[in-house]
């Protein structure tokens, strides 16, 4: 078992190596501060932003539409606005909740744009299926993989909106009040979605716990 | 016994965190990672995003505008100042009236209401035919009549004058301005001279010799008829009795009955005799 060390901008610092990509420009500013940085010309800035929360928006994205293809030209929206939106960026709220604010107004716009992508009988629809790690540590045993394909089975049942409460909790690292921010919802909406997510994932699970 | 949503905590689930994390490993492919790197360094090298400008750009475009359609205003102003439309009262035409009623008002009222820039440019004729020709599109006849009559209210003696007038001025555009067939030819040549004379404002013997043309023109034009009594015009009503008896004499019946109607018509006090009729 991985213990989780939630830090502001630098999540899941000590998961395995798979989890947290390489970063060898990885410094100890916080997201707003680089994302100020980028704002004012720093490329490098934004390669550290980019290494931490690509990940995390890549999975919201793909847990929500479930389908890989569709999740990349998502996930190339997403960052494409931010770079437009850098002039005009101000650290009013935590970056990490403006970015996924951004990933959630696009996947809506996909959404509404195009309904049966997201049909749940898409023969493309290859989430549900756990991915073998890139790199396999020994402790990332045969029944860690199996607790974490029978999670996302368990996930992909949920609502829509619970499941994006649920994702954006363990990918973004946001907190009520964020996911409420996030998705354009009240604090009590966000709250009552994410505590219905977790109660059926736990359910769910009771037999691997 | 599984917990109620209300009973779960929904902050700290470490458990449940670990076990999404085991089997959360999907990541962008790399050429995703290249292509938004490179657009984000495109971003930085092409400069800093111009705030300032899209701040002005609204302002800017209104006080644009404004400036615009000030002086176009003004432009139309100034032009409009310029139009002899605008500068000259509404024409007296004979065109339309009958040869009674154009007799002598019109002329005199025309020549008195005419800008001086019209008067010294235009020859006699010109200056009674010229309102005529402004008057563009053909005006009902009942409405030239009222137009003539106003004129006559406004210079009643021009009336009592009118033949001391005719006296005094060449015989060709008197006899122009009598006869109502000679005025369409003068009309149609009088917008010429007037354009000559608008491109030339300044000089005004040169714009009255570049009209002086178009009488000429227009005279060339003149029926036989108006040639029957050209060499009357300074005669006292005997004479004119005398060629029409004359004409009558020698069979030219139709001519006679012409020159009785232009007599009746100039001199209404006379009585033609029965040797003329």
């Amino acid at each position: 078992m991985v213990d989780a060390v939630l830090q502001p901008g630098c999540r899941y610092a000590e998961a395995s190596a798979y989890w947290h990509p390489v970063m060898s420009t990885d410094t100890d500013a916080t997201d707003e501060a680089l994302m100020l940085g980028y704002r004012d010309g720093d490329a490098a800035a934004f390669d550290v932003l980019y290494s931490r929360h690509k990940g995390g928006i890549y999975r919201y994205l793909l847990r929500q539409c479930r389908n890989a293809a569709q999740a990349d030209e998502l996930f190339q929206d997403v960052w494409m606005n931010l770079i437009r939106a850098r002039a005009g960026y101000k650290a009013q709220a935590k970056f990490s909740t403006w970015l996924y604010r951004i990933a959630h107004n696009r996947l809506m716009d996909h959404f509404r744009r195009d309904d049966a992508a997201v049909s749940l009988d898409d023969e493309s629809v290859s989430v549900d299926e756990p991915v073998a790690p890139r790199s396999v540590e020994p402790e990332v045993s045969a029944t860690s993989r199996q607790q974490a394909a029978q999670l996302l089975a368990l996930l992909d049942d949920l609502p829509e909106e619970q499941r994006e409460a649920f994702v954006l909790q363990q990918e973004g690292g946001l907190s009520i009040e964020e996911i409420a921010a996030a998705t354009g919802v009240n604090r009590e909406t966000a709250k009552s979605r994410l505590r219905y997510a977790l109660a059926k994932l736990r359910q769910g699970m009771q037999a691997w716990q | 016994m599984t917990p109620g949503p209300d009973k779960v905590d929904i902050e700290n689930d470490l458990q449940l965190a670990a076990m999404y994390r085991a089997g959360a490993d999907a990541a962008p492919p790399a050429h995703l990672d290249d292509a938004i790197r490179a657009a984000a360094r495109r971003e930085v090298a092409a400069g800093p995003r111009r705030a300032g400008a899209r701040r002005w750009a609204l302002p800017v475009s209104l006080a644009a505008v404004l400036v615009l359609s000030v002086s176009a205003v003004t432009m139309m102003r100034e032009q409009g100042a310029d139009r002899p439309d605008s500068m000259i009262s509404p024409p007296e035409t004979p065109t339309m009236t009958p040869p009674r009623e154009i007799a002598q008002p019109p002329v005199t009222a025309a020549a008195e209401t005419t800008p001086k820039r019209w008067s010294v440019t235009s020859p006699p004729v010109t200056a009674a035919d010229a309102p005529a020709a402004q008057a563009g599109p053909p005006v009902p006849a009942q409405a030239m009549s009222g137009r003539v009559a106003e004129a006559e209210r406004a210079v009643p003696e021009s009336r009592a004058k009118a033949a001391a007038a005719e006296s005094n001025r060449t015989e060709a555009p008197v006899a122009a301005s009598r006869d109502y067939t000679v005025s369409q030819p003068l009309l149609r040549s009088a917008p010429a001279s007037m354009a000559a004379e608008m491109s030339d404002g300044a000089g005004a013997s040169a714009s009255a010799k570049a009209a002086a043309p178009a009488p000429a023109a227009a005279l060339s034009a003149v029926p036989a008829r108006g040639a029957l009594w050209q060499d009357l015009l300074r005669e006292p009503p005997e004479k004119w009795i005398q060629r029409i008896a004359e004409l009558r004499r020698t069979g030219k019946t139709a001519d006679a009955d012409t020159l009785a109607a232009e007599f009746r018509r100039r001199f209404p006090d006379q009585r033609l005799p029965d040797e003329a009729r």
